[in-house]
């Protein structure tokens, strides 16, 4: 899983950090290019909510896998997402009339960025940066039916 | 008084001429013997020879048995039946010889030979042919597309499992010589403000390169195409400023490519210094300058597979094994897996044979505990170590199109293909490296060529031709009528044209500036783009100064906005100020339609037709009268059969003339050469689609194409990146978001 940071030096290494980045990139000689987040699980149960998706296209699926019969969901929510993550539990949890238990954990993780360089000069060079993210439980209280066969 | 003749004498009434006129009489006789000789000549038999035997010497099934006729009558026979319906099925002349002879080793490999003899097969063409819709490109016959239906398979396994394709089609080209030298030279082919050959990325060997190849000093008119390249890594012990580059050419534009390279480093040919890798490819691939630069062409002499997917690396490890290199010191010089000293020409020059198959069950079958994980006596000593190289390609944010290139010494393409068929790796032909470049927007790849490519044009034209063959092979009410359609080239994007009638010259090349492509990006969807962001800052956006760049092409890719999904050939249009005005009220539009166009040339197609039948008719009248008078005078004209054969030639060729002119006005007709491009429909045309389909990973129909930069600029005024997008075969316009590929 992801680390979690809490030392006090992070501040003040990541601004600079920062700098560091966007000075690179205003020179005109990288072109940034993110690589995609590290999944952690991908099983049946994890969902990875984005930005993107519709609110209600999401809710779907995790009533789909509760009315499947599963008794735990994982939501994950990286950065911007994360609200929308908590949004998605809470939301469950109202629709199942608090049946529904939810753990909350957060934690950072590490992203990665690519600076691909542009010029002769300079060659390929990494950026890696720190984002939060967070990731819900849902579990369920009390047994209910398989509601849905597939 | 007359002399009384014979016959009055008796008292009858018959005389005889008293003269007899000579000419007359030999002319009448000679009649008769020419028609009795011809008669003999050519008897107008209606029974075959075997008919006419004696009813003591038939025998059953003659006609099909030529062995029950007498011996002299056999010749005579076989003609007679050669001539009649049942020829086809005459042993001596077309049978097909038995599968049994015909699959002996020997009689089996002069057939592969034979169908080689006017292209190349790859290594592994007889497994691809068994399964794939083979084609004939660039003198190669190369895999196409699968038989089963497995296109969104194949796309699926480019994504979340491992997709094999042969590409050693693509041939490698290797420059050795002074490191200023090739850097210097090869630099003069590329876009200097980009990467080039010589960038620091790249000088180590560590990571392949993919760059637009141009003519000398041709940036940015004349490209010739996408080259992959890799220099050979340096040796941490050895200094030297020898260095070498190795080229990846793929083979449409193989030719252009490598008489640039020839013309600018001023290679000759050299035949006389012969290596011993040579022999095993052609001998007429070694050259050299007199400046020591030398280049070696190594044409069929390596294997390249592309593997790409998730789970590449895991077919990988699991298909090969690392052998113990400490034993092997000997072994030293050829690398095996990942390492970086390797060099392609110990690949090229590896003679290691493989086992036959049966050597190494035998072997195994001597193991007491069977499996293929207990092998005592078929060892790591006995096995073939072949040196291979590896060479990652990143692909896109979700890694679309990243994977790993295996580069394999020739004739050992077989068994690692099937080993890596074996860890369940899908194959793939043509279409599926299209369809990757296409579903990852991909422009830098050697798959696809730009419009001011020369590769580009060979392609289009044929493109062109096989369509337009094609859609004069439909009958005349199944044919689209394009021009009621307003489309004026449905086979082919009229670049030129266009280029005209936006800039008022016919010449064109694709803008490849970044920082410009950047602007114009910034210039149509604001702030989207962090890249962009930065550029903003730095630079003011000034579009003034963009005369110098009039003739070009800006390279955009589009997203349909609902509905449908673009086709090859489509047409991107400029909307209007009350098309936008629509789209902003009413959500659920989807896009003007076109008026239908009055086709000017049907009336006078359809009297023409009407003329060119009613001529045929008259034709064939003469014909057939010609014919009775040739039964009826038969034996008046037998002496002047050669002037009558020499007629009847003139006279076949004059009308199929006559066919063949009316079939070249008629496609004039249907398909009207057009200068106005711009103006042809309702809204002003921009540009062309050249790949568009419905993408997998975006959900919807999305388009890669190119548009003028003048009708850009124009839609950047009028703050909106949405345009119209119609196919050819509809008069529907629909709505796209547009956007620039950098």
């Amino acid at each position: 899983m992801a680390e979690i940071d809490g030392s006090s030096g992070l501040n003040k290494t990541v601004s600079e950090q920062k700098g560091a980045y966007r000075k690179k990139l205003s020179l005109n000689e990288h072109a940034l290019r993110k690589r995609q987040a590290f999944k952690f699980a991908t099983s049946n149960r994890d969902i990875y909510v984005n930005n993107k998706t519709p609110f209600k296209g999401q809710l779907y699926k995790c009533e789909k896998l509760l009315d499947k019969g599963a008794s735990e969901l994982i939501i994950h929510g990286l950065g911007a997402a994360v609200c929308k993550a908590v949004n998605l539990a809470l939301r469950l949890k109202d629709i199942h009339h608090n049946t529904l238990d939810l753990d909350v954990k957060t934690s950072t993780v590490t992203l990665v960025d690519d600076l691909e360089a542009l010029n002769d000069e300079v060659d390929d060079e990494i950026n890696s940066r720190q984002n939060s993210s967070i990731h819900i439980r849902v579990i369920r209280r009390v047994p209910v039916a398989v509601l849905r066969s597939k | 008084m007359k002399k009384k003749q014979f016959d009055e004498f008796l008292g009858e009434f018959q005389s005889l001429p008293h003269e007899v006129s000579i000419m007359n009489f030999v002319s009448s006789r000679a009649h008769e013997i020419s028609a009795m000789t011809s008669s003999i000549e050519n008897p107008k038999q209606t029974k075959l020879l075997f008919q006419k035997l004696p009813i003591y010497m038939r025998r059953r099934v003659m006609s099909h048995n030529v062995k029950r006729l007498p011996r002299r009558l056999r010749e005579a026979h076989l003609a007679q039946m050669a001539k009649s319906g049942n020829g086809k099925d005459l042993p001596s002349t077309n049978k097909r010889l038995s599968r049994k002879y015909r699959r002996r080793p020997r009689n089996l490999f002069s057939e592969y030979n034979r169908r080689q003899c006017d292209k190349m097969w790859l290594e592994t063409h007889i497994w691809h042919a068994k399964r794939f819709y083979m084609i004939d490109k660039w003198g190669y016959r190369i895999a196409s597309h699968p038989n089963d239906k497995c296109f969104r398979a194949n796309y699926r396994a480019a994504t979340k499992y491992c997709l094999l394709q042969d590409i050693s089609y693509y041939t490698c080209i290797e420059i050795t010589g002074e490191e200023k030298l090739l850097k210097t030279t090869l630099k003069t082919h590329c876009n200097t403000s980009m990467l080039t050959f010589a960038a620091k990325k790249y000088i180590n060997g560590h990571r392949e390169g993919t760059l637009m190849f141009y003519k000398k000093n041709g940036y940015p008119q004349f490209p010739i195409g996408n080259v992959d390249f890799f220099w050979q890594p340096n040796k941490l012990d050895v200094q030297t400023n020898v260095k070498t580059i190795w080229i990846w050419v793929h083979p449409a534009f193989y030719d252009d490519f490598l008489n640039e390279i020839i013309s600018s480093f001023e290679f000759k040919q050299n035949n006389i210094e012969q290596d011993v890798a040579n022999t095993i490819h052609n001998l007429n691939c070694l050259y050299t300058n007199n400046v020591g630069c030398t280049m070696i062409i190594l044409r069929n002499a390596l294997n390249r597979f592309r593997l790409r997917g998730t789970l590449t690396l895991n077919v990988l490890t699991k298909a090969l094994q690392l052998p113990s290199l400490n034993k092997l010191d000997f072994y030293t010089d050829y690398t095996v897996l990942k390492d970086d000293d390797s060099s392609l020409r110990k690949l090229s020059k590896n003679t290691c044979s493989c086992m036959p198959t049966d050597i190494i069950n035998k072997l195994r079958s001597e193991c007491l505990v069977p499996g293929v994980s207990n092998d005592q006596y078929y060892t790591e000593d006995i096995m073939a170590k072949i040196p291979i190289l590896l060479i990652q390609k990143p692909g896109t944010i979700t890694g679309l199109g990243s994977g790993i290139d295996v580069i394999i010494p020739a004739r050992w393409a077989m068994p690692f293909w099937l080993a890596f068929l074996m860890q369940c790796a899908r194959a793939g032909g043509l279409q599926e490296s299209r369809s990757i470049a296409f579903e990852s927007l991909n422009s830098n790849t050697p798959d696809v060529n730009d419009p001011d490519s020369p590769a580009y044009m060979r392609e289009a034209l044929i493109t062109k031709e096989q369509l337009t063959k094609k859609y004069f092979r439909y009958p005349p009410n199944r044919r689209i009528n394009f021009v009621k359609f307003g489309i004026r080239s449905p086979f082919f994007c009229d670049w030129k044209n266009l280029m005209k009638n936006w800039s008022g010259n016919e010449d064109f090349y694709v803008l490849r500036n970044r920082e410009i492509l950047l602007l114009l990006q910034a210039g149509i969807c604001p702030a989207k783009n962090k890249n962009v962001k930065f550029l903003a800052q730095n630079t003011q956006s000034n579009f003034s100064n963009l005369n110098d760049y009039k003739n070009c092409l800006i390279h955009v890719h589009i997203f349909m906005m609902g509905k449908g999904s673009p086709k090859k050939f489509a047409i991107i249009c400029m909307p209007t100020f009350e098309d936008l005005n629509k789209i902003k009220t009413n959500k659920k539009w989807f896009g003007p339609v076109e008026k239908c166009h009055n086709d000017p040339n049907e009336k006078i197609r359809k009297a023409l037709r009407k003329n060119h039948l009613i001529l045929l008719k008259r034709l064939r009248r003469q014909r057939v009268r010609r014919k009775q008078a040739l039964k009826n005078n038969a034996l008046k004209l037998l002496k002047e059969s050669d002037k009558l054969n020499e007629n009847k030639l003139i006279i076949v060729s004059s009308h199929r003339k006559i066919i063949s002119d009316q079939l070249v006005k008629i496609s004039e007709l249907y398909l009207p050469k057009c200068a106005e491009v711009r103006h042809s429909c309702d809204r002003e045309v921009m540009g062309y689609i050249t790949l568009g389909d419905f993408s997998f990973s975006q959900a919807k129909g999305i388009g890669i194409g190119y548009i003028t930069l003048i009708s850009l600029l124009e839609m950047i005024n009028k703050r909106s990146n949405i345009v119209l997008v119609r196919n050819t075969q509809t008069r529907q316009y629909r709505l796209a978001e547009l956007n620039i590929l950098v």
